[in-house]
């Protein structure tokens, strides 16, 4: 009787313990759900990863990936417990999560990433977002049920940065679906989960309730969201955004530059500023005379004020830049500023004295070294905000009697004619997120494609390999700043400057966060609610 | 009447035709390789190759043409470069958006202007008449997408009362409708008077007054039916000016139509959507203005005489 006794005693108290750790369990969700929209014209993709060329919102809230980056550019697992890489750097072992499903209900193990990373290794799936796989990866070896290894055919340094950027799909629902029915049903294993899709106008998503993986590092709460639905409207028009914004028809949206004071002066939407991952920089054809010469192009340097630039051209929200890397991308080297080639109008003026280039007929504009009239090609953009920066350019160079004929061409126009070799300057920009862009835009493979300078040499060859194969992080940087400190040096690039990033969040919404990639970090978020 | 219809739709093929061989032309002449847009321009130059050899994109101009003149002619307008769906699934989800801002639009739009049209020209140079014509030409003047912003700036944003985008409820259409549908009416407003006037001053008329009918009878009985036929044609000439602002009207409200479809076309070089979309259009105005043809012929049957002789 009294053992009878003790035991129900014992089972209340574990019953009242259970309750207790449910009512907890509830507790941080009480009072937080609601839906945040956002506004993004350019998520209006395919929502199959294997097709879309752009990844954004939609995409990494309805599939996980293997890793994401913590707020010092490091990566920490997601669906990855914990790695090694092989001492030749060529094999990465990955022991995944053995919890993570699919919201169809399969597992995430080592068979469903193989079958992606395979997916996207194959050239025939014509897949952007694993092209960097193609040639890279030999095999992937399942060493148990959420063990694999992948076996490189070299060191490829920024791997971690692709392995972090991979949607992983449910191969179950790929292969019942197909490729031509993903795109607007897909399914993964991220924080949420595919409701309904209005083509050309908004994705609504809804809370993934089995989703409890999500990088701790970054997550206070690893899931399920609090959040109840995400919506993501696909607004183009800038004035419609921000009208929807005012209204709270938004909760997140860019916002142009010229109406930051407006949205700023709104008590309800928070303003965040920032620096994109992007840079603006004017290039020459360096396989075209009289560009081959670096000197004139120094001489172009010195004679840029881009203090002056980013004031003029961008009412000073973006910030001076002396380097082929922005603060914002890894890799980055601050002290590498000091030793650029900055605003140095005598210096610029004594350059193109000595190649010849003079003022023979006394116009205030120079001369080619034969006396014939000169006139620089500077192509650009025709929207108004590469004409404005093509302006000021051609404003500074002409106070060191450099004379500047702008072309304004239609975006794709412009990237073609950098592929012919017959260009001279162009204005333009890139961004991302990892150093190896460098490797793109001076890989002397790439001529006539994303080598738009035509600009290589066998030593910047053989220091971009370097970077390119080395993963120790410590190396890596070091290789990374002797490319850049080649670049300032040899200046087939005119640095610009970084562009803004203008967010505008409305007030209700809590607990949000920019990552310094510039994320808008969500899953904790949410909005007050009864 | 039939023969009327027939030779129309006859003569309206080969136009079709010339216009889609245009845009083929236009098309490949202009935008940059498509197989860079589908994978991006950080893709090798091996995938590049292969979406080409996928989107036949190798192959001799002329052949790529007659290929796209058979899938054409089986209802296939290919595939969009953005999303790889059939383009005709993708115009299929946003022709009824477009379809009712357009329908609701014109509906709208000529109810009130010939109503006003009508009101202004009996009482011809009273403070109405002239209220009616300082109206009418400032919504006629005043570009599509100013007017959306105002209409937006004043109901949205100041009143709370419609919403600024979307599509979902009936209060998504008010202010595209009313953007679209102001101009239309300002233009038949305009019109109608003028015609109105002229027709009320006309000896059938006074004959009809002399016999002592009633205004409303004179007015609907007698001057309204002649009125209409200028106003029919004017309708049927403004259905391009309304496709061109219904593609401003989508945008700035967010509806996801045709005209939404087809400037995201242009800014993602989705090529083979953006030529899905003005051959439909084309195709749609040339079949658009049959129908006002042969409305104008039954109105009026001296046109299908005067045709046929």
């Amino acid at each position: 009787m009294l053992r009878s006794r003790a035991f129900m005693f014992a089972l209340m108290i574990l019953l009242a313990a259970l309750g207790g750790m449910a009512m907890a369990q509830d507790d941080i969700y009480a009072g937080k759900g609601g839906r945040l929209v956002v506004a993004d014209a350019r998520s209006s993709t395919s929502l199959d990863p294997f097709v879309s060329s752009w990844h954004s919102w939609p995409h990494y809230a309805i599939f996980p990936t293997l890793f994401a980056r913590n707020t010092d550019l490091d990566y920490v697992g997601f669906l990855a417990d914990t790695w090694e890489v092989s001492e030749d750097s060529k094999s990465l072992t990955i022991n995944l999560i053995d919890y993570a499903t699919f919201t169809d209900g399969t597992p995430i193990d080592a068979a469903a990433i193989k079958w992606n990373l395979e997916k996207y290794a194959n050239p025939d799936t014509g897949a952007s977002q694993g092209r960097d796989l193609i040639n890279l990866l030999e095999e992937v070896v399942i060493n148990s049920d959420y063990s694999f290894t992948m076996h490189m055919n070299s060191p490829y340094a920024p791997l971690f940065f692709i392995l972090s950027g991979l949607e992983i799909v449910s191969p179950t629902a790929y292969e019942e679906l197909g490729p031509d029915n993903f795109g607007t049903s897909p399914v993964g294993g991220g924080p949420f989960v595919f409701k309904e899709l209005v083509t050309d106008n908004y994705l609504l998503l809804e809370r993934n309730p089995d989703f409890t993986w999500a990088p701790e590092e970054l997550n206070e709460n690893t899931g399920p969201v609090y959040l109840d639905e995400l919506q993501i409207l696909f607004i183009g028009d800038d004035q419609t955004v921000l009208a929807a914004l005012e209204t709270g028809e938004v909760s997140v949206a860019g916002i142009p530059t010229q109406n930051l004071a407006d949205a700023e002066a709104n008590p309800d939407i928070d303003v965040n500023v920032a620096q994109l991952n992007q840079i603006r920089y004017v290039g020459f054809n360096t396989s075209k005379e009289p560009w081959t010469n670096p000197e004139l192009r120094r001489a172009f340097a010195y004679a840029t004020d881009r203090q002056e630039f980013v004031t003029l051209a961008w009412d000073d929200l973006a910030e001076p830049l002396y380097q082929p890397l922005p603060p914002t991308i890894w890799g980055h080297n601050s002290e590498l500023d000091a030793m650029a080639y900055s605003f140095d109008p005598d210096r610029a003026r004594e350059i193109l004295d000595s190649l010849g280039y003079v003022d023979v007929d006394g116009d205030g504009l120079r001369e080619t070294p034969d006396g014939e009239p000169w006139s620089v090609p500077l192509s650009t953009g025709s929207e108004d905000e590469w004409r404005r920066q093509a302006e000021v350019l051609e404003a500074q160079w002409r106070d060191v009697g450099i004379p500047v004929e702008i072309q304004l061409l239609e975006f794709t126009a412009l990237i073609d004619l950098t592929t012919t070799g017959t260009h001279d300057l162009f204005l333009l920009l890139y961004g991302y997120s990892d150093p190896s862009i460098l490797t793109y835009f001076f890989d002397p493979e790439r001529k006539g494609g994303s080598n738009r300078a035509w600009f290589s040499t066998d030593e910047l060859s053989q220091l971009l390999i370097d970077a390119d194969t080395q993963l120790d992080p410590d190396l890596r940087y070091e290789a990374v700043t002797a490319i850049s400190q080649y670049i300032i040096d040899e200046s087939p690039w005119v640095f610009l400057a970084v562009p803004p990033s203008l967010f505008g969040v409305r007030a209700e919404l809590q607990n949000w966060w920019i990552h310094p990639d510039l994320t808008f970090m969500y899953w904790n978020a949410y909005f007050e609610t009864e | 009447m039939s023969q009327y219809i027939l030779r129309r739709v006859l003569i309206a093929f080969p136009l079709i035709l010339v216009v889609v061989t245009i845009v083929f032309v236009v098309m490949r002449a202009s935008l940059g390789d498509p197989a860079k847009v589908m994978v991006g321009d950080r893709a090798g130059p091996e995938l590049v190759e292969k979406i080409r050899r996928d989107l036949g994109l190798d192959l001799p101009v002329f052949e790529q043409y007659l290929i796209f003149l058979r899938n054409l002619s089986q209802g296939d307008l290919g595939r969009s470069v953005k999303f790889r769906e059939p383009i005709t699934e993708r115009i299929a989800k946003s022709i009824p958006f477009t379809a009712t801002l357009a329908f609701l639009s014109v509906a709208i739009g000529t109810a009130l202007g010939l109503t006003i049209g009508i009101i202004t020209a009996v009482y011809q140079r009273s403070w109405i008449d002239r209220l009616g014509i300082v109206t009418s030409v400032f919504f006629y003047s005043i570009p599509t997408f100013a007017l959306g912003l105002l209409l937006i700036l004043i109901f949205s944003i100041a009143l709370r009362l419609l919403p600024v985008q979307g599509v979902g409820t009936w209060k998504h259409f008010v202010l595209p409708v009313a953007n679209l549908a102001v101009g239309q009416s300002a233009l038949i407003a305009r019109l109608t008077r003028a015609s109105m006037i002229e027709v009320l001053s006309a000896d059938y008329v006074r004959t009809a007054r002399a016999k002592g009918l009633n205004q409303r009878r004179v007015l609907i009985r007698h001057a309204l039916q002649n009125t209409l036929i200028p106003v029919i044609t004017m309708v049927g000439l403004s259905i391009s000016f309304l496709l061109g602002g219904a593609i401003i009207t989508e945008i700035i409200f967010g509806l996801p139509g045709v005209g939404s479809l087809f400037i995201n076309a242009i800014s993602n070089r989705d090529y083979p959507m953006i030529q899905g979309v003005v051959i439909l259009g084309a195709t749609a105005l040339i079949f658009g203005n049959l129908i006002v043809d042969v409305i104008y012929a039954l109105v009026d049957p001296r046109i299908r005489y005067e045709q046929g002789s």
